[in-house]
């Protein structure tokens, strides 16, 4: 048994001097993909723009260039642009480590960006994990510039993706499973992040609302001020700025949203659906340009009025997007899992149904510090 | 020791036979020495006194006037005549009282005791001779061993004289039921060998398997113990040590009273610890000494260390060869910036850096101290600095190799250290040929070896496999000792401190 355990060891060691590291490439045999960004271009055949690092070494005069390049290729299917990836550069791309894909708005709206996705589905390297974000224009040229702290600006953009999700609420986070599974939820309805230039003639990614797709393509957008009450309604707020204007219509003040719980009640009723949602919220009052806050009562009005602006603009929101059939708070889901058999009778007229829907919303405001807690208010004291 | 003598050994009966037998067998050895006395100026009968001045080394004690201190009142009531027959009676009756003596019949007797430290008084017309203990060498002070330095607990260690270890264990023991078997091996060193147990805690199917082994080491000729582990090794070709060596006699107590035996030997302070089993290899003497969450955090931090010590170089070159997906991508491109530009494959790399290791380390242990702090220097600055900025090796693999070389020194017992110094090496190739799946193989292997290991009947990974779970509360844990109380109450059992 020892014998045989010994021969064993014995032909496995010189089976590994035989294969000379079959499945296994160097490290610098391999050329790292970093981004994506696709397009169509004029001949409507995919543009694909792959940012690929390049070691730093040879190129350590000059830091600020995040030691990336770029590399376009021209395909009728992506697999094919892809492919040539490894004729410019002598080395194959592995797309393990991509951190974003960026799509340009065309594509995002055309019918051929189910195909453009499908190659990243069905090839085990590019992970599920992968962020999306729509671009306004083409996908490209944002992948040109450097990227002001990270390594590379496809780096960035995913930061600036999570980071923005999570303090400021312009904006959402999708990765391609999420965009997988909500595609082919029940309301068919996914928000991917929507990212613009930055205006200055320079086209760095500023992630400003969503791009709604529904059948697999981008049928609308939510712009950055939809996008916290987006957030809000879906459960998925976690913190922010929020600006509310001021009766006077000048000014605006505003209040820092440290957490949000969302409940949602919804039951049929005859051929209605019934929805409540409830909020509760705790802020901070950060900038006061048009209240008092002298007496409880101050403190009380206050709150209430935050509670009446969000009422408001929460139940705009929610309307005007119901209102063009795009069920986007997927309301559609949660029938689906609550009420199946329902559900199955009002799938076929989902869309007509949508308009009719009137949520009612309740937001109940925590103001935990009116920002006199932490020393005195030097200039608001006295405004009014 | 009187033996029973053939005749041809015997002392000759006429003196001067007697004298050339001696002047024979000592010939050529001139640290022995022999002088001749006589009883009386007037006497023609003659005493000698063989000895072997380097073993009697600054003794004191004058045993001769011992001797005759004693004899002198009865010698001088005498006639002259009458004098070596009451000299003969009187040694034959044992007569000196301060100095305890072996009578001794034979020439092999004889120069045995001479070459023990004995000094041999002979009489002529006496056919045997007086074997007086005197056995003095200089040796080492008892002092803590440099090889098992601890910071809390007892400082002594062993030295080279087996009656001082036996003194440092018996001190700790205080019951007839701690065993020590004396046996002597070698024709040439005829070294006094000894195994200790405490009856009724010994393992006695593994002691008797010892014994038996034992036996076999008649022919050995011992200068330490390291040389009788061979026989106690069942696997010799195992990488794994199924012996433990220590020169802590407290750590040689505890080891009897958990039902060890020890194995020690004349000319050497290396106690042999037997039975040895793979949990063993994680302990250390201070566990016992220190708080008992620290104790065990500690040995969490060597089970961490023994998995870093045998994977770490392999784990790098089946990541970056065969998984670079698994590398968190900021560690990636650090690791791609730093790999960049060296011209050997990650395993040779890794095969390179490992080998300059062994080297230093190699080097590190023979040399004298003043000269060994020049190797690590040569060592941290060419190996390490140099081959980085060469370009030969990158940074990453040096970390790698010298976390490796960490983790290995971080294990309590060198022995197991060594094991994985070699073990490295074989992950490493299975780790460049089949990624994390040799990786998986090469652990795979190493288990089936370890639960078909044995030693002295015992299997090797016990309690691990076969599973005791109360008796992990001291293996893997040091658990505290009100619960190993309680539990060796329920067991009837004692409970090391």
């Amino acid at each position: 048994m020892k014998g045989r355990a010994a021969l064993l060891l014995i032909l496995l060691l010189s089976a590994t001097g035989g294969l000379t590291s079959c499945g296994g490439m160097e490290l610098n045999e391999r050329a790292f993909v970093l981004g994506i960004a696709l397009d169509l271009d004029e001949h409507q055949q995919y543009r694909v723009t792959t940012q690929l690092y390049s070691s730093g070494q040879e190129r350590s005069d000059n830091p600020a260039t995040g030691n990336v390049i770029n590399i376009v290729s021209h395909g009728a299917s992506i697999g094919e642009g892809v492919r040539d990836i490894t004729l410019h550069l002598g080395r194959k791309a592995q797309w393990g480590h991509t951190q974003m894909l960026l799509i340009g708005e065309q594509l995002a709206r055309s019918p051929r960006f189910r195909e453009a996705l499908d190659f990243f589905y069905r090839d085990d390297e590019p992970r599920l994990t992968l962020r999306l974000t729509v671009v306004k224009g083409e996908a490209g040229p944002y992948l040109e510039h450097h990227a002001y702290i990270e390594k590379s600006v496809s780096r960035q953009a995913r930061n600036i993706q999570h980071i923005s999700k999570k303090f400021s609420g312009k904006t959402t986070e999708r990765n391609m499973l999420q965009l997988a599974l909500d595609l082919h939820s029940e309301s068919g309805i996914a928000v991917l992040p929507y990212a613009d230039d930055t205006g200055n003639r320079e086209t760095r990614i500023y992630y400003k609302g969503g791009a709604i797709m529904r059948n697999g393509r981008m049928v609308a957008r939510l712009n950055a001020k939809q996008m916290p009450y987006y957030l809000m309604l879906k459960g998925d707020y976690s913190s922010g700025f929020l600006g509310m204007p001021c009766s006077d219509g000048g000014s605006s003040e505003s209040l820092e949203i440290l957490a949000l719980q969302r409940r949602v009640k919804l039951h049929p009723q005859g051929e209605e659906l019934q929805v409540q949602y409830s909020l509760q919220i705790s802020a901070i009052a950060r900038e006061l340009s048009c209240t008092a806050l002298r007496t409880e009562q101050d403190a009380e009005r206050y709150t209430a009025r935050i509670d009446r602006y969000l009422e408001e603009q929460l139940d705009r929101f929610s309307r005007g997007f119901m209102e063009q059939g795009l069920d986007v708070l997927a309301l559609g889901d949660a029938v689906h899992r609550r009420y199946p058999r329902v559900w199955t009778s009002w799938k076929p007229d989902w869309d007509k149904r949508l308009p009719r829907i009137r949520p009612r919303i309740d937001v109940q405001v925590h103001v935990v510090n009116l920002g006199l807690e932490g020393g005195t208010a030097v200039f608001g004291e006295d405004t009014h | 020791m009187v033996t029973s003598p053939s005749d041809s050994e015997r002392l000759a009966p006429d003196w001067p036979t007697v004298r050339t037998q001696l002047e024979q067998l000592f010939a050529g050895c001139d640290d022995i020495e022999m002088t001749t006395f006589r009883f009386a100026p007037d006497g023609p009968e003659e005493a000698l006194l063989l000895s072997c001045p380097p073993l009697t080394q600054g003794l004191d004690h004058n045993l001769m006037r011992t001797a005759i201190d004693s004899l002198l009142p009865q010698a001088e009531a005498r006639a002259p005549g009458e004098r070596r027959p009451a000299l003969i009676a009187f040694f034959d009756a044992r007569g000196p009282a301060q100095r305890q003596y072996d009578l001794l019949e034979t020439l092999p007797a004889i120069a045995d005791a001479v070459l023990a430290g004995r000094t041999v008084l002979l009489l002529q017309g006496w056919p045997r001779a007086a074997g007086f203990e005197s056995r003095h060498i200089a040796h080492r002070q008892i002092e803590e061993p440099a090889t098992e330095a601890i910071i809390n607990g007892p400082r002594e260690g062993m030295v080279e004289d087996l009656d001082q270890n036996i003194a440092l264990l018996r001190a700790r023991l205080k019951t007839p039921r701690f065993k020590l078997e004396f046996h002597t091996v070698g024709e040439l060193t005829k070294a006094r060998t000894l195994i200790g147990y405490v009856a009724g805690s010994v393992d006695e199917p593994a002691l008797a398997e010892l014994k038996r082994r034992l036996k076999r080491a008649d022919k050995i000729e011992l200068l330490d113990t390291t040389a009788l582990r061979e026989l106690i090794e069942d696997n010799l070709y195992s990488p794994f040590p199924q012996y433990r060596v220590t020169e802590r006699p407290d750590v040689a107590v505890s080891a009897v009273m958990e039902g060890k035996i020890i194995v020690m030997a004349e000319g050497t302070g290396t106690i042999l610890i037997c039975p040895t089993l793979f949990t063993d290899l994680f302990q250390s003497a201070e566990d016992y000494y220190q708080r008992t969450v620290i104790a065990t955090l500690v040995r969490f931090l060597r089970i961490g260390a023994f998995f870093i010590a045998l994977t770490l170089p392999a784990l790098y070159i089946a990541l970056s060869d065969f998984h670079p997906e698994l590398i968190p991508t900021n560690l990636l491109l650090t690791v791609l910036d730093s790999r960049e530009g060296i011209p050997f494959p990650a395993l040779l790399e890794a095969l390179m850096m490992q080998f300059f290791f062994e080297l230093l380390r190699e080097a590190g242990i023979r040399l004298p101290r003043p000269i060994g702090a020049a190797v690590s220097i040569v060592g941290a600055l060419i190996i390490g600095e140099a081959s980085i900025r060469a370009g030969v090796a990158s940074p990453i693999m040096t970390v790698v190799i010298a976390l490796t070389g960490i983790a290995s020194f971080s294990i309590p017992q060198y022995e197991l250290a060594t094991a994985l110094r070699i073990l490295v090496f074989p992950m490493m190739l299975l780790a460049y040929a089949l990624g994390g799946y040799g990786l998986m193989i090469g652990y795979i292997f190493m288990f089936l070896h370890l639960t078909t290991l044995r030693v002295l009947g015992r299997p090797y990974l016990s309690p691990l496999a076969p599973l005791h779970p109360r008796l992990l509360l001291d293996v893997l844990l040091r658990a505290p000792l009100r619960l190993r109380l309680r539990a060796a109450r329920r067991q009837r059992g004692g409970v090391r401190p």
